[in-house]
């Protein structure tokens, strides 16, 4: 892998992430075209050679999801017969990982179908960051590089959070513990779950909290925040338990339907979500909300990736 | 069942027969041989051309034998033109490899999946997976049913029933306790079928998981002298006194103190808050264990520290070790030390966070000649016992060892400072990278000790005085069972503690373990997984929920292209 050079592919769901990642490395982005047929189906014209080089192709699964997964097996497929060496999907955030088991009788297993999709596309290695389950990359048939936003995560508490030494880091939910065991473990902090029993998708009914939080910033940590509706509900559940403010700490900020209306209205002082899915437009109606930039750690993944290195460095620490 | 044939791999026969007597069947006559050099081969004794092939092995603690016995009787199966072939595996084996765990892990889960379907199989039942989503393993159809039902049931008709006046504690009495973060989603689900409350212990291990505390560890290797490298000093390192006290003399304890100078080092480096923060609760910890003083070991010799760590059964703290409480014939020496070291640890299980569970496993592999070993000296300490079971699953050995246990219960101890030991070992010896990765040896050993002085273990929730069911998939090595159920004891006023588990593996000396701690009242499991008979037999704390109906049904309506999910929320019968 020395001779050929990195070619980095973005598509049209964040181009804001692949300009950043880009920059990081010192390159360009590649000349690519998407259009669309007048039956809305995807095409895609690479606009420069790719031929036995090194091709990343960035597709974050947000907005137009379906579209945009599309448009990345499309580019992958371009670019495999176009003789690409290696073809490498870089996807921060996992469109379907949510379906990712049978839950419900009959229910689908998207994930491993998005899976398979990508690997029939043609990619030969798959990097992603904080998999809603990590036995996702079990889907796969191709090395998968899980990242993790963690280390990002605490850098941001450290330095974005006042007191944070007299904080807690809660859990909206019993599945989400781990994480926020863990993230509790590395800055010695105390640990609280809210067990919330739902009755259906998107609508929470009674919480729980299990732990003490009085007089503490109270910190949620999860790993994707879609309407937000279990945020508020957290956050009021914390605050009648005294805690003293509530931040709330999420990699993937979907942030669909009224999240912003519910942000706004809740008692949260901050919503702090990672870039890996773009959130400038919702930021001017939500002062709350702040930014985590993890294109460091994207970029840095691919430069090692492109290079033969060890990525698990980048499981510990953030990339500066 | 019409056109349908069922065969039962070695594995797990009683299970087996219950499951075809659900069904009013017969299991197909089989023949299984082994070539002398230990080949498998399958004799499917009737025609199954155009037949409905269903196949019962389950996990086992010869796994890899029955796994490789599973797939060729399928592959036999294909091979005789069965119409269509289902695998049933209650217990899934290689299911806890189901990720990667952070660094270059291997997904055998995954690669089972893979084995299975490349065999020929079309369809798989199997029973609370470890991880749900390994369902997405496969390309062909998973039933992953569920023992929470029947365990729930039976709790219910057990444990839980109240209103009768016979002392029984009712859903207020029972509180249902995760003993990791990672299990808190199973036991909420498990409390809210029973309607009791639930809580979670959480063991605060981090330091040792945290970035930095690597860097150093490989920097104080390079300054050692060689000859500090060898077994002696990682038995020395084991007791961890150079990091509990600064007063050590022999010089091999001079280089776990490098390894805290070169921690301080990195302080200087790393000054971010963070690093100030944990060098700070370092020193914390590092100071009350230093109020703590001496454990009765200190005085010992190296070798025989060793050997006293690895024994259960420790001398209470009033009466200071006499040399002859230790089995001294059957210490052995430094380098044998070091292989009986990690042996001996292997009993401790360590998976709070699911991330080094199977090295112990491994290193079981590794160590087995030393075991044959201890099996034929016939063993007399407890030590020697444990070890040979840990390996070869003598269960007679293992009576043998309950006995001498049950013997010596006289001596034994607040099991708190055992557990905490053991489990402080455990982490050295977890490590194939112990052998395969020497830089990192010694500040490892340095490391997990001061890990484990600084381990917090904290509830959050409430138990005083409630019937505490701590649950989680399943239960091999029971340590950290052990340690949960001692705090839930004796720190926050439980009245007693049931473990119950979907999977009860119970390798080696676990069920020995578990026989002598006094804070564990009853271990609750399901019969997917085979435990010897001698093991039932010998335990008096053991329970066994028979999940062959559930089995039975699920083949059953799968047979008759009838829906499954009944059985994900109700029992079969």
């Amino acid at each position: 892998m020395s001779s050929n050079s990195i070619r980095i592919l973005a598509g049209n769901s964040h181009p804001a992430l692949s300009k950043l990642i880009a920059k990081r490395l010192g390159t360009e982005l590649a000349n690519v075209t998407v259009t669309k047929y007048s039956n809305q189906e995807t095409a895609v014209t690479i606009g420069e050679s790719v031929r036995d080089e090194d091709v990343y192709v960035i597709q974050s699964g947000c907005g137009e999801i379906n579209d945009h997964l599309m448009e990345m097996l499309i580019m992958i497929s371009a670019c495999k017969t176009a003789s690409a060496r290696r073809i490498t999907a870089v996807l921060p955030c996992f469109p379907y990982a949510r379906q990712d088991r049978k839950d419900k009788s009959r229910a689908p297993i998207s994930a491993k179908l998005v899976a398979n999709m990508l690997s029939v596309a043609g990619a030969d290695h798959v990097i992603t960051m904080d998999l809603h389950a990590s036995q996702i990359q079990g889907f796969f048939d191709c090395p998968v590089d899980n990242l993790y936003g963690e280390p990002s995560v605490l850098r941001y508490i450290r330095e974005n959070v006042p007191d944070w030494r007299n904080a807690i880091i809660v859990s909206p939910d019993a599945g989400g513990a781990k994480r926020a065991t863990s993230i509790a473990d590395h800055l010695d902090l105390d640990f609280a779950l809210i067990h919330k029993e739902r009755k259906k998708a998107n609508e929470v009914s009674r919480m729980v909290l299990v732990g003490d939080v009085k007089d503490k910033v109270a910190i949620l940590v999860d790993d994707m925040a879609d309407t937000c509706g279990t945020l508020g509900l957290a956050a009021k559940t914390l605050m009648d338990n005294g805690a003293s403010s509530v931040y709330a700490i999420v990699i993937h900020g979907v942030l669909s339907g009224k999240a912003l209306e519910v942000i706004n209205n809740s008692v949260l002082t901050r919503v702090v979500v990672t870039n890996t899915i773009p959130h400038a437009e919702k930021k001017k109606q939500c002062p709350k909300l702040d930014t985590i930039d993890v294109s460091a750690v994207l970029a840095e993944a691919i430069r090692r990736t492109h290079n033969g290195e060890s990525v698990s460095y980048l499981f510990g620490h953030a990339a500066i | 069942m019409r056109n349908a044939k069922l065969f039962a791999g070695t594995s797990h026969l009683t299970l087996a027969e219950r499951v075809a007597a659900h069904l009013g069947a017969e299991l197909a006559p089989l023949s299984l041989r082994r070539y002398t050099n230990r080949e498998t081969t399958a004799d499917l004794g009737c025609s199954v051309r155009e037949k409905d092939v269903y196949i019962l092995q389950s996990g086992s603690m010869t796994t890899n034998d029955h796994l490789m016995e599973a797939l060729i009787m399928v592959s036999a199966a294909r091979l005789a033109s069965a119409r269509k072939i289902t695998v049933v595996m209650p217990y899934f084996p290689y299911s806890k490899q189901s990720k990667k765990k952070k660094r270059r892990g291997a997904i055998s889960g995954k690669l089972v999946a893979s084995m299975l379907t490349v065999a020929g199989a079309d369809h798989v039942i199997t029973m609370d997976l470890h991880a749900s989503q390994m369902a997405g393993f496969f390309t062909i159809p998973v039933d992953n049913l569920l023992s929470e039902p029947t365990i729930a049931r039976w709790l219910a008709d057990n444990v839980l029933r109240s209103g009768d006046g016979s002392g029984t504690p009712g859903a207020e009495g029972v509180v249902v306790v995760a003993k990791n973060a990672g299990g808190a989603k199973r036991v909420t689900a498990l409390a809210d079928r029973l309607g009791t409350s639930f809580a979670l212990i959480h063991t605060d291990n981090a330091p040792s998981t945290r970035p930095f505390s690597r860097t150093p560890s490989t920097v104080a290797l390079h300054t050692l002298p060689p000859t500090l490298r060898g077994p002696g000093m990682f038995a020395d390192a084991v007791s961890g006194i150079p990091i509990a006290s600064p007063r050590a003399q022999s010089p091999l304890c001079e280089p776990p103190s490098r390894g805290s100078q070169t921690d301080m080092d990195l302080q200087t480096i790393v000054d971010t808050p963070a690093a100030r923060a944990s060098a700070h609760g370092r020193a914390r910890a590092k100071s009350k264990s230093d109020r703590k003083g001496k454990t009765p070991a200190d005085a010992l010799p190296p070798a025989q520290r060793a050997a006293f760590y690895m024994s259960p059964v420790m001398p209470a703290e009033e009466h200071p070790p006499e040399p002859e409480a230790l089995d001294i014939d059957n210490v052995p020496t430094p380098p044998a030390a070091a292989a009986e070291i990690s042996e001996m640890l292997n009993r401790s299980d360590d998976d709070d966070d699911d991330d080094d569970i199977d090295d112990s496993r491994l290193m079981e592999m590794v160590n087995t000649p030393v075991n044959e070993k201890a099996v034929n000296g016939a063993p007399t300490s407890y030590a020697a016992a444990a070890a040979a079971s840990t390996a070869t699953h003598n269960s007679g050995a293992l009576v043998r060892a309950i006995a001498s246990i049950q013997e010596q219960r006289a001596l034994a101890v607040p099991v708190s400072r055992r557990s905490t030991f053991t489990s402080g070992m455990q982490r050295i010896t977890s490590g194939t990278h112990l052998q395969s990765d020497p830089p990192l040896q010694p500040p490892v050993a340095v490391t997990s000790w001061r890990k484990k002085r600084n381990a917090r273990i904290t509830l959050i929730g409430d138990v005083r005085g409630k019937l505490v069911l701590l649950l989680d998939d399943m239960i091999d090595h029971p340590s950290s069972f052990l340690t949960a159920a001692e705090h839930l004891m004796v720190h926050c006023g439980a009245r007693a503690v049931y473990i119950v588990a979907s999977h009860g593996l119970f390798s080696g000396s676990s069920m020995g373990e578990i026989e002598i701690c006094p804070y564990v009242h009853r271990v609750i499991v399901t019969n997917s997984f085979p435990i010897p008979d001698e093991l039932t037999s010998a335990s008096s704390k053991l329970v066994q929920i028979d999940i062959s109906p559930v089995l039975a049904e699920a083949i059953r309506r799968n047979h008759n292209g009838e829906s499954i999910s009944y059985l994900f929320d109700r029992n079969p019968y």
